[in-house]
């Protein structure tokens, strides 16, 4: 018998080491083909996508500039001032003099509408609003000697339909101290109707008023009022911001600066532009069921004033208003006409600056109290300038500096940076590729690609190959990269154009194993 | 490493068992009656590819810059799935005499494999030894590619009829070590132009390992066994009435529990790119937006945009899996045409290999001392190659056999073997089944009619019943 138990287990274990532990260094070549490179110069990174517009058809694009220029600070429109409403009845008026007041007696009672005007406005008579926001309180004094039940209710105020009531306990009075209360209601979400008890009112606001007393403090029993008492009523508004308004918004007049950065960091060294089809126009979207009255005082780029017809003032009719929600009435006014808007855009102004005043119902028409506004649907003012992209950019340079850092990974690397460029730009792009190493060395290539037509389908084709290897990569060295831009004159342009630059690396590298 | 005292038990289990073993066999001998049953001891390496040949790697081997010729003469020849495996181990096993006047006698087995199986793709060999430019345009797959590689030990513990021969064990295996990786799915491909790269992979790997290894290496204590259970068996069938017999063996068919706490990463990624931008338009741009893309400049400035973290997750703390037991079926069908000629046909599957090896053949038995063979094989991990094997008997009851699976194959560096795909050998030391027992089933080395009339031929038919 074989003596087995001498014979470790780990024998196969060594066996398989043993195969496999006398490797040698070895090498072979790798054909390597992949792409490394891939970028597009386009329109978007010259200018901001949003103002241009290309076209899908190959009709010529425009430049586009659109923007609001209203300077209107909406939020200070909604916020109505602090109003506090005082009345003080004595013993000469609603409150019975001479009244003996004893426990669950009326004390007094009325009702009555509130009227108000707001600063600011000339004429105005609104009929309803609702609001955002806001704080009502009563504060309430008296001189009554027991205790007081008030009932303060406000019709014309609803919340989801249903009215105002606020209801209080005012505490008797001493003969220091007047007796009081005080309540305080969130506003928030609340209707208000200031068409009076008739209906036919505006800027009332109805309240109804009852005081029932309570226990009465004498030793009587019961107390007399006086000619020298007095209940005093505060009714307080804080806060309130304006969600909806109708009625009649009276006379207001704006004024309003506005400034417009052009396009001023496109460098163009010999920038012609053809403005043959341009346009410009103002514009105005009125969502507001009033008048307005646009005064044009000044319009002026960069240091020029622009003359023109639009310089003055323009009406803008009101929106119509159904179901609760605006139809915009829209005004365009186009700036190109009888001007030299255009005569002054061509030299490529870097501002744009504006400044006028905006007049609500210039006409008045008071009594039909059919003006409307809601915060949900604010009037824009805008402007749009569409220039059509027939450019000149002679001479431009795309110029870029790159550091490269040298590699060493792949040092048995030998092969090609192929970069093929294709070109849709109307234009003959020169472009040169200056590799200057650190260790001193130098290689330099130009490549001619001719002009491209996207209209036309038309491809300029070009590839510049650069010989990759260790003895240029290892140092490393600066990349600089231009590209020449040569229109011949205005040219047409799509806005879809672009070049791109794809880059292949295609060699033989040398793979060592250990 | 709270499994190292278990595992230093077993393995001093076998070495005590084994040890015990010759004192025991010697006092069966020399007890009347009923003797003990077969025991046999045997040792083995192979290693087979179907797609790399030995002169491949042995110049591989040898190292030093290998030509473009050299691979595209191997690639010219690599089916679109290679693989290879590798796999090396002893055992032992025997069987005592019959227990109580029953026939059922004990019978136990122990030994330890070493299992290597790897596959991989042909695109995978063409992409790295050639590279892509032979192939722009077209898809590569990578699906399918992996490596499997484990030490196990084994015991084995049960029943053998002494007359029907029919045997049943229950298996304990340990797993002391084992990795695994694999691509379950992966692609890479380079358009016509070189213009797009496409990439997809999905893989992942594990090792019964606590710890990463680092640059302080690697240590035992950091494996971690697996254990698993499994049965092992035999069952023969002979014919009564031609001289055929056909046996089936199975080894460790059971399952294995790794626990958890091992190494498990995974990675599942795609992307296609035309290239990464160069941050050239940074220059026109006039509104001060920063892309998100990936850039050259990022790359060279090192910036984290896309992290390793992100693409693939590593933890040491894996979860507990339950694995199927590398475990090896082995059929074979043998039949004796005369007294001096045997043919014979096997089955083998398992023990990680890609597809079953059948081997057909035929022995001849020139004296009663030495019977010679020669088969063809195929399958496993690789084509068809021959085989030939050689019994000797060394005393009444002991074979001695040396089987070689592609001879030339041994012959490592030269010429001869430069167009061989493997090489294997395989050494045993049988011992017959004592009185008592049904002779040994093992078709060559069983009694033959002719040792009713005390023929001691190691070589001869089954026996047939008048």
């Amino acid at each position: 018998m074989i003596n087995t138990p001498h014979i470790p287990w780990k024998v196969g274990a060594w066996a398989v080491l043993l195969l496999s532990a006398c490797a040698n260094p070895a090498s072979w070549e790798n054909d390597l083909h992949v792409p490394v490179l891939d970028d597009r110069i386009r329109w978007s990174d010259v200018i901001p996508d949003s103002l241009y517009e290309a076209s899908t058809d190959g009709s010529i694009g425009h430049f586009v500039l659109r923007d609001t220029l209203d300077g209107w600070n909406w939020d200070e429109w909604v916020a109505l001032p602090d109003t506090v409403i005082v009345e003080r009845f004595d013993g000469e008026g609603e409150l019975n003099n001479g009244l003996i007041v004893v426990e669950d007696l009326e004390v007094f009672g009325y009702s009555e509408e509130l009227g108000f005007e707001l600063p600011g406005t000339e004429g105005m008579a609104l009929t309803n609003a609702s609001l955002l926001s806001g704080t009502m309180f009563l504060d309430v004094k008296h001189s009554l000697e027991g205790d007081v039940f008030l009932d303060y209710d406000l019709p014309g105020v609803t919340f989801d339909g249903q009215p105002l009531s606020l209801s209080m306990l005012l505490t008797p009075a001493t003969p220091d101290e007047a007796g009081s209360g005080y309540a305080e209601v969130d506003l928030t979400g609340a209707r208000f109707d200031f068409t009076g008890l008739t209906g036919l009112e505006t800027n009332a606001l109805v309240v109804s008023v009852s005081a029932v007393s309570g226990p009465v403090t004498s030793e009587l029993e019961f107390y007399l009022v006086e000619a020298t008492d007095s209940v005093v009523i505060s009714l307080g508004f804080l806060d309130a911001n304006v969600g909806s308004l109708a009625g009649y918004f009276g006379t207001l007049t704006e004024g309003t600066t506005g400034v417009v950065d052009l396009l001023d960091t496109v460098p163009l060294p010999e920038p012609v532009v053809d403005m043959e089809g341009a346009e410009a126009s103002l514009n105005f979207s009125n969502t507001v069921a009033a008048d307005f009255r646009l005064h044009l005082d000044t319009v002026q780029f960069d240091q020029t004033l622009v003359d023109g017809d639009f310089i003055g003032s323009h009406d803008i009719p009101r929106a119509a208003w159904v179901n609760d929600q605006p139809v915009p009435s829209v005004w365009r006014l186009d700036l190109g006409n009888a001007s030299n808007f255009f005569e002054l855009l061509e030299a490529f102004p870097q501002r744009l600056y504006t400044s006028g005043r905006l007049t609500l119902n210039p006409f008045g028409s008071n009594g039909f109290l059919l003006d409307r506004w809601d915060l949900d649907f604010l009037p824009t003012l805008w402007y749009e300038v569409r220039v059509p992209i027939n450019l000149g950019v002679n001479g431009v340079v795309l110029r870029d500096t790159f550091a490269l850092e040298g590699l060493d990974e792949f040092p048995k690397f030998e092969g090609h940076l192929h970069l093929d460029f294709e070109n849709t730009f109307p234009a003959d792009l020169t472009a040169t590729v200056d590799f200057q190493l650190f260790d001193g060395g130098v290689h330099q290539d130009t490549l001619m690609l001719p002009a491209g037509s996207v209209g036309q389908g038309l491809v300029g084709k070009g590839t510049m190959s650069i010989p990759v290897n260790a003895d240029m990569v290892l140092p490393g060295g600066e990349l600089r990269v231009e590209v020449t831009v040569n229109s011949m004159g205005p040219q047409p342009f799509t806005g879809m154009e672009s070049l791109r630059v794809h880059g292949r690396l295609e060699g033989t590298q040398i793979v060592e194993v250990q | 490493m709270t499994t190292r005292p278990l595992s230093l038990h077993i393995v001093a289990g076998l070495v005590v068992l084994c040890l015990a073993r010759p004192g025991l066999v010697l006092a069966q001998e020399a007890s009347g009656g009923m003797e003990n049953g077969p025991a046999s001891f045997e040792v083995w390496a192979d290693q087979r590819s179907n797609a790399l040949s030995s002169g491949f790697l042995h110049t591989a081997q040898q190292g030093g810059f290998l030509s473009r010729d050299f691979f595209e003469d191997m690639l010219a020849g690599h089916p679109p799935m290679g693989g290879m495996g590798v796999q090396a181990g002893w055992a032992h096993r025997g069987s005592t005499k019959p227990l109580n006047d029953t026939p059922w006698a004990l019978s136990y087995a122990v030994g330890s494999d070493v299992l290597i199986s790897t596959m991989w793709r042909r695109d995978l060999m063409e992409l790295a030894f050639i590279g892509n430019a032979s192939s722009l345009g077209e898809q590569h797959f990578w699906t399918g590619t992996g490596m499997r590689i484990g030490a196990f030990n084994r015991i084995s513990v049960g029943v053998e009829h002494a007359e029907t021969r029919q045997r049943i064990e229950l298996s304990l295996v340990q797993r002391m070590a084992g990795a695994e990786w694999g691509i379950a799915r992966g692609g890479f491909r380079v358009s016509e132009g070189a213009d797009t790269l496409d990439v997809d992979v999905q893989a992942f790997g594990a090792a019964s390992l606590d710890v990463l290894p680092d640059t302080t290496g690697l240590s035992f204590q950091n494996f971690m066994p697996a254990y698993g259970v499994g049965i092992s068996g035999a069952l023969p069938w002979t014919s009564d009435m031609l001289p055929v017999q056909f046996v089936v063996n199975f080894r460790d068919i059971g399952v294995l529990f790794e626990r958890p706490g091992g190494i498990y990463a995974a990675m599942d990624t795609g992307f296609t790119t035309t290239g990464l931008r160069v941050p050239f338009t940074s220059y026109f741009n006039q509104t001060g937006q920063v892309s998100d893309d990936l850039t050259w400049q990022d790359i060279v400035e090192g910036n984290d945009v896309i992290s390793g973290d992100s693409i693939v997750f590593v933890t040491d703390s894996a979860a507990r899996r339950t694995l199927l037991l590398p475990a090896r079926i082995h059929a074979d069908l043998s039949w004796w045409p005369s007294a001096n000629w045997q043919l014979r046909a096997q089955v083998h599957a398992g023990a990680w290999m890609p597809q079953p090896q059948l081997t057909a053949g035929f022995g001849w038995t020139p004296s009663d001392q030495i019977s010679l063979g020669a088969d063809v094989r195929s399958g496993g991990w690789g084509g068809i190659r021959p085989v030939t094997w050689m019994r000797l008997r060394v005393s009444k009851r002991r074979v001695l056999g040396i089987e070689i699976e592609d001879p030339l194959g041994l012959f490592w560096g030269s010429n001869v073997a430069s167009h061989t795909n493997g090489r294997g050998i395989r050494i045993s030391l049988r011992r017959m089944p004592g009185q008592g027992w049904t002779p040994d089933l093992k078709g060559i080395e069983r009694d033959a009619p002719r040792k009713a009339m005390d023929d001691d031929s190691i070589f001869g038919k089954p026996k047939v019943t008048p």
